[in-house]
């Protein structure tokens, strides 16, 4: 089958060709009324849909990390206490709004246009969400805990939303394994690509001088070169990303993911060396350090899911 | 109660049968907005789900015809532009070979359609599907929501398009 045969100068020959599918499906059952009845019914119910469709699992995947921070952090006030709990019901009464309103689109009121420009608000109400969000953690952070805490916290966050907007929210959920075409980032993500990206890269100057004046002032301490080690990487990681996300539109991403897999796997064997000293000498775990871990992981889940694809 | 099971009963009884008639059109477009079976079926039960959701509102202003190209455009669209909102759906097993199998002249022309408006925007494949439908500017400009006029500039657009690839 050539150009020559099916000539597209003469645009009716589309139509023939589409009448054909028309031809082949005739008599076909495709599904039955059971399967309709099944889908349809299975799928009805707001909550059970929106668990399925709207909440991404990194949303989840937040909360234990989040449990896990505070827990070791038990030098928090009451108030501090108080404004997390305020903070934490007023933001899941907001996500829940807005996934009720997403879940209950009705796609037959609205024409594609208005459907569309609708699902971009909402997107934007999402990312607007976690933007507050990050402000909240950090301001946080930096008032009811030390300095330290908050810097390491405000990457963490970052490490977290940039993935999230760079792979996993492009990428999709643990099930898209398969091909999912890639689109072009709009005006907004891209912006959030080079802000997170930005604030990554002026941290990872800050570790970096604080790694170099520390082994040069202070009495060399390997463990704790491997912990900032994991750190300065797993932010270079994530930083990267953005970076092999426009070459992989390109096609020519190749180089750059295995760099990439590289610094995931020598970021975990960093963070795991004060993890292996922590648990050796039975010292009190510093969770902090499980950060780099998990987000390499999540790095690394990304890069798979975008091999795979 | 009886009597409102009844009513949903009647209800569900409708809407199965609408589908059963109009599952050729349901299945075109989720042909057209995904080459891998697995989403097929996914998108296909998407758009089912979401005609449940609009069915009882469903007053009869249009066409079912119409209504349901709407529905299914509108789904497909969405999903395919969010593609981390993905419902983890029953397999029903949809025959999804029937347009990608066989060798014959008329399968291979219509690989060759499939390929060259999957090489378009999303938004423009849900034109030329509505004008490879045989729907009216004016249907199309509704099901859309652009005016006539822009239809008729986009349209014109698309088939240059198309036609360029003809000739790449």
């Amino acid at each position: 089958m050539t150009d020559k045969t099916f000539n597209l100068d003469e645009l009716n020959e589309l139509k023939q060709a589409y009448q054909l599918i028309d031809e082949k499906l005739d008599g076909k059952e495709i599904v039955t009324p059971e399967q309709i009845r099944t889908v349809t019914m299975n799928n009805i119910g707001f909550l059970k849909r929106s668990f399925k469709k709207d909440i991404s699992w990194s949303t989840f995947a937040f909360i234990p990390v989040l449990a896990i921070w505070f827990a070791v952090n038990y030098e928090l006030t009451a108030i501090a206490w108080w404004i997390l709990g305020i903070y934490t019901v007023v933001d899941a009464a907001l996500r829940f709004l807005l996934i009720r309103m997403m879940s209950r689109t009705d796609h037959s009121a609205f024409d594609l246009n208005t459907l569309l420009r609708r699902e971009k608000t909402y997107m934007k109400a999402d990312i607007a969400l976690a933007c507050l969000g990050l402000v909240f953690w950090g301001t946080f952070n930096f008032i009811f805990l030390n300095t330290a805490v908050a810097i390491a916290f405000v990457v963490l966050i970052s490490l977290a939303l940039i993935t999230k907007i760079v792979a996993i929210a492009k990428g999709g959920g643990l099930r898209s394994w398969r091909k999912v075409e890639i689109s072009e980032p709009g005006k907004v993500r891209k912006f959030f690509i080079w802000f997170f990206s930005v604030i990554l890269a002026v941290l990872l100057v800050i570790l970096l001088i604080g790694t170099v004046y520390n082994s040069v002032t202070v009495q060399f301490d390997p463990i704790e070169i491997c912990y900032r080690l994991s750190y300065l990487l797993s932010c270079l990681l994530i930083i990267l990303l953005p970076v092999s996300d426009k070459l992989i539109r390109k096609n020519a991403s190749d180089k750059l993911q295995k760099v990439t897999v590289v610094l995931g796997i020598l970021t975990i064997a960093f963070a795991s060396v004060p993890l292996i000293q922590m648990l050796i000498t039975h010292s009190a775990i510093k969770y902090n350090i499980m950060f780099p871990i998990a987000m390499s992981l999540i790095v690394l889940f990304s890069i798979s899911n975008r091999r795979n694809k | 109660m009886n009597e409102l099971q009844k009513q949903m009963d009647n209800l569900e009884l409708e809407f199965t049968k609408m589908v059963r008639e109009h599952r050729k059109t349901i299945y075109t477009v989720c042909y057209f907005f995904s080459d891998n079976p697995a989403e097929v079926d996914d998108l296909f039960q998407e758009v089912l789900v979401n005609l449940w959701i609009g069915y009882p509102k469903f007053r009869g202003e249009s066409s079912v015809k119409t209504w349901l190209w709407r529905v299914s455009l509108n789904t497909c669209c969405s999903v395919s532009r969010g593609e981390k909102r993905k419902v983890p759906t029953i397999p029903l097993g949809i025959e999804n070979d029937i347009l990608s199998s066989g060798n014959d002249e008329s399968s291979q022309q219509i690989k060759m359609l499939y390929d060259r408006i999957n090489k378009l925007e999303m938004f423009d494949r849900a034109i030329i599907l509505l004008w490879l439908e045989s729907m009216s500017y004016d249907e199309i400009a509704a099901i859309v929501g652009l005016s006539t006029s822009a239809v008729t500039s986009r349209l014109f657009r698309i088939k240059e398009q198309l036609k360029s690839m003809s000739n790449n």
